[in-house]
């Protein structure tokens, strides 16, 4: 590498961490809310050394040990703060910005591979810095992907450990690793036993502690699978909406899907004007169908599988794809495809990053998730209120990121995340236990059953609870779904047809007399 | 290579401490918070911390008219029914109406809580103002709609259900309308017009598995009358043509 490209580089990567840092220095203060669920288990594990939700009951929580590990590691020397967190997701996102950069440079080899690779970074930041600045564990897996890539080129055995490793950060990832260690095999670029041994360590600690704590199954794939039930075509829609750049004029189904239709043309394009693609340097290039087929398969497994897609799952599907699609246009020999490929992909990424760009000097609200994860700043300061005086109650609601995070007491997931005695009462029925299959809604029956002390809920999520004769048994306090900052800075009041929050705290545990004085009596210190 | 990776290291943590000294030398300012916001917080706030005198009157100092008001009033009306008794929570929005009776919003409350005190004429008459006064109100007319199926007017509440779909065929308002339904039905289960009434929101949404379920509830109650007569006919076509799709 000459000193002037390495200079360039050193630029690009400081401007790439800059943004980086600048966004999820802004923006952390409102995560997604299963984020925080993953703090809870991890500052359990450090205070009572159980990776539990709830202390004592071993249930497997979190979805991604890798993660939940490295952030108990953290916990261990900061406080569990969200911009602790958030200074750790920065650091990520730039390193795994830098890596699939570099990917690219090394898989085109050129004189203008330099700028070409940095070309992917708008992109790349655009679509994983959503869930980043949600404090969720996907940019630590594709920073593995990435650095994996990398290394498959000359030492596939750390590639398979790499890959080994994403794999239980995000589970998905499994499919890419199956694919590369195959094609690692087929190729014959390394022994068989070499690529077994090197996942076997890669993946070897994380499932040594998930096999100490937990059964084989993680809990949440099964309950998410049980409780929502979304068509494959929400799925798909939710998957473009959210691939594609998340911009305000790409709303509209057509439109995406002729962007979709473009980024089709230009994989077609590129293997039809080869261009550099055929050179001498083509023969240590990575195996480009197989990463974009793997991004589809798992974009697949989302729509047969009927999963409710949430934000992060996104970049999973996204990058591999967005990088096969950048890497055809922007080598073919074709001019015009290189600049479709700049129109169509890297401008209008550019643009959505400059939105959350813009919106971190101020106006807030164009950030695209701030009404979503503002709720989660209503719920860790109803939980901080309720654990003040509550601490020991058992709380239920069907949301415990934000609130288990507010609230140390008990905390019983009425979806079902959490807490699998609530699974024997799902899936709810829709239309009239929850207006859609998408909703982790609360039963009523679940809440008789374990008759928590607290219950808390959109009234999204409490449908059939709230009109339910239970409520009887609750007073029913009302909270804005926002605090009063972000619900004025949104210019709403109102999230998922919810205009409320409701706090139910059980009546026969507060005896109130005439003149208003009231008693908690005893089981609620 | 580990001079470059020691390079991009100390790049990485100039770009952290300078992203981060900017950020807190210029700080995200927040929207300033109002009067009433600050109120309907601090009011919430001491209820949770079971301090229901001082929540209550920190709540009476959210402003009439504020975007908190209402939320502010629901809250007042469960301390009210708590310490006093429904009928206080009643008496303290029936004197607001009286105060202020161009607010519609407030009349339907009233209706709200004159329903669920089940004076369901009542709160017919409070919804029906509301819908004199604002014809495109839709919800007043899902209300009204409501109220007079709990009173047993049952033609006169589809008629009513019907030309609130006119006024607002939007899916909202109409999710909130069967939503009300559902919780009357659950409250009241020995009113078997609700589930005609439910048969006719299914009908409309296409969940015809769900229609057929609360024609059948209720048909199962006997009713008589040309409503009933229409339910009949209408379960019949629906289980020919559930039994010709399953052929």
């Amino acid at each position: 590498m000459t000193s002037s490209r390495a200079r360039w580089d050193g630029v690009c990567f400081f401007i790439v961490a800059l943004v980086s840092f600048w966004i999820h220095l802004t923006f952390h203060r409102w995560p997604f809310d299963d984020a925080l669920i993953h703090f809870r288990i991890a500052e359990h594990l450090i205070r009572f050394g159980e990776p539990y939700f709830n202390a004592g009951e071993a249930v497997m929580g979190s979805s991604s040990p890798a993660w939940t590990l490295l952030l108990a590691a953290l916990f261990s020397v900061f406080p569990a703060t969200t911009a602790v967190v958030a200074g750790l997701e920065a650091t990520i996102v730039a390193v795994g910005c830098l890596v699939w950069c570099r990917w690219i440079q090394l898989e085109l080899d050129d004189a203008a591979a330099g700028w070409i690779g940095w070309g992917f970074a708008p992109v790349y930041l655009s679509l994983v810095h959503y869930s980043g600045v949600g404090l969720m564990e996907t940019p630590l897996a594709l920073a593995l992907v990435g650095l994996a890539l990398l290394q498959f080129r000359q030492h596939p055995v750390t590639g398979a450990a790499l890959l080994s490793m994403a794999s239980l950060v995000r589970f998905e990832l499994a499919v890419l690793w199956i694919a590369l260690a195959t094609w690692t095999l087929v190729t014959r670029r390394a022994h068989p036993a070499r690529v077994a041994a090197g996942s076997a360590v890669g993946a070897l600690p994380f499932v040594a502690y998930w096999l100490v704590y937990f059964p084989l199954l993680p809990h949440t794939i099964a309950a998410k699978s049980l409780v929502y039930e979304v068509p494959w075509r929400e799925t798909l829609d939710a998957l473009t909406r959210r691939a594609l750049p998340t911009l305000p004029w790409l709303a509209s189904v057509e439109l995406r899907a002729a962007l979709v239709a473009v980024l089709v043309a230009i994989l077609v394009g590129g293997v039809v004007f080869r261009g550099r693609r055929s050179g001498p340097a083509a023969a240590g290039r990575g195996p480009w169908g197989l990463i974009l087929g793997a991004g589809c398969a798992v974009g697949c497994v989302y729509g047969v599988s009927g999963s409710l897609l949430f934000p992060w799952y996104v970049p999973l599907v996204g990058v591999p794809i967005a990088a096969i699609v950048y890497l055809s246009g922007t080598t073919s020999e074709s001019r015009a495809l290189v600049v479709i490929t700049l129109v169509a992909l890297v401008i209008p990424h550019s643009i959505a990053l400059g939105i959350t760009f813009v919106a971190s000097f101020g106006p807030i609200e164009r950030y695209p998730y701030l009404a979503e994860n503002a709720r989660v700043r209503r719920y860790v300061d109803v939980a901080r209120r309720l654990d003040a005086g509550f601490a020991t109650a058992t709380l239920m609601s069907s949301e415990v990121g934000g609130l288990g995070f507010g609230f140390r007491g008990r905390v019983v997931d009425g979806m079902g995340l959490v807490s699998p005695e609530a699974l024997p009462y799902h899936p709810l029925h829709v239309p009239d236990e929850r207006s859609r299959g998408s909703l982790g809604a609360i039963p009523p029956e679940f809440v008789e059953a374990i008759d928590p002390e607290i219950v808390v809920t959109l009234e999204a999520f409490g449908e059939a609870l709230l009109r339910s004769p239970i409520a009887e048994r609750y007073v029913d306090y009302r909270f804005p779904v926002y605090l009063p900052a972000d619900a004025r800075a949104l210019g709403t009041s109102e999230l998922w047809e919810s205009r409320h929050l409701h706090v139910w705290l059980r009546r026969d545990r507060i005896r109130t007399d005439p003149l208003g004085a009231t008693t908690v009596l005893p089981g609620i210190p | 290579m580990s001079r470059q990776v020691a390079l991009l290291a100390a790049l990485l943590v100039a770009a952290g401490f300078l992203a981060g000294l900017t950020r807190e030398a210029f700080p995200l300012a927040e929207a300033q918070v109002s009067e009433s916001e600050r109120m309907l917080e601090q009011g919430l706030a001491s209820l949770l911390a079971g301090d229901l005198l001082d929540g209550r009157s920190e709540l009476e100092r959210v402003s009439y008219g504020s975007a908190s008001f209402m939320t502010a009033l629901d809250n007042l009306a469960t301390i009210d029914a708590l310490i006093v008794g429904p009928q206080a929570a009643l008496a303290r929005v029936a004197e607001l109406v009286e105060r202020h009776p161009q607010d519609n919003e407030l009349r339907l409350r009233l209706g709200e809580l004159h329903y669920g005190s089940a004076a369901f004429e009542e709160a017919a008459r409070q919804a029906a103002e509301v819908a004199r006064v604002a014809p495109s109100d839709s919800r007043a007319r899902y209300a009204l709609a409501l109220y007079q199926l709990a009173g047993g007017a049952l033609v006169e509440a589809i008629s009513s259900y019907q030309s609130a779909l006119q006024a607002d065929p939007g899916a909202h308002q109409a999710r909130v309308a069967l939503d009300a339904l559902w919780r009357h039905a659950a409250r009241y289960p020995e009113q078997s017009q609700t589930h005609f009434a439910l048969a006719f929101f299914c009908s409309l949404q296409g969940q015809t598995a769900q229609e057929i379920v609360e024609l059948e509830r209720y048909l199962a109650a006997r009713p008589s009358g040309a409503i009933a007569d229409a339910a009949r006919a209408r379960l019949q076509t629906l289980l020919e043509s559930d039994r010709a799709a399953r052929r």
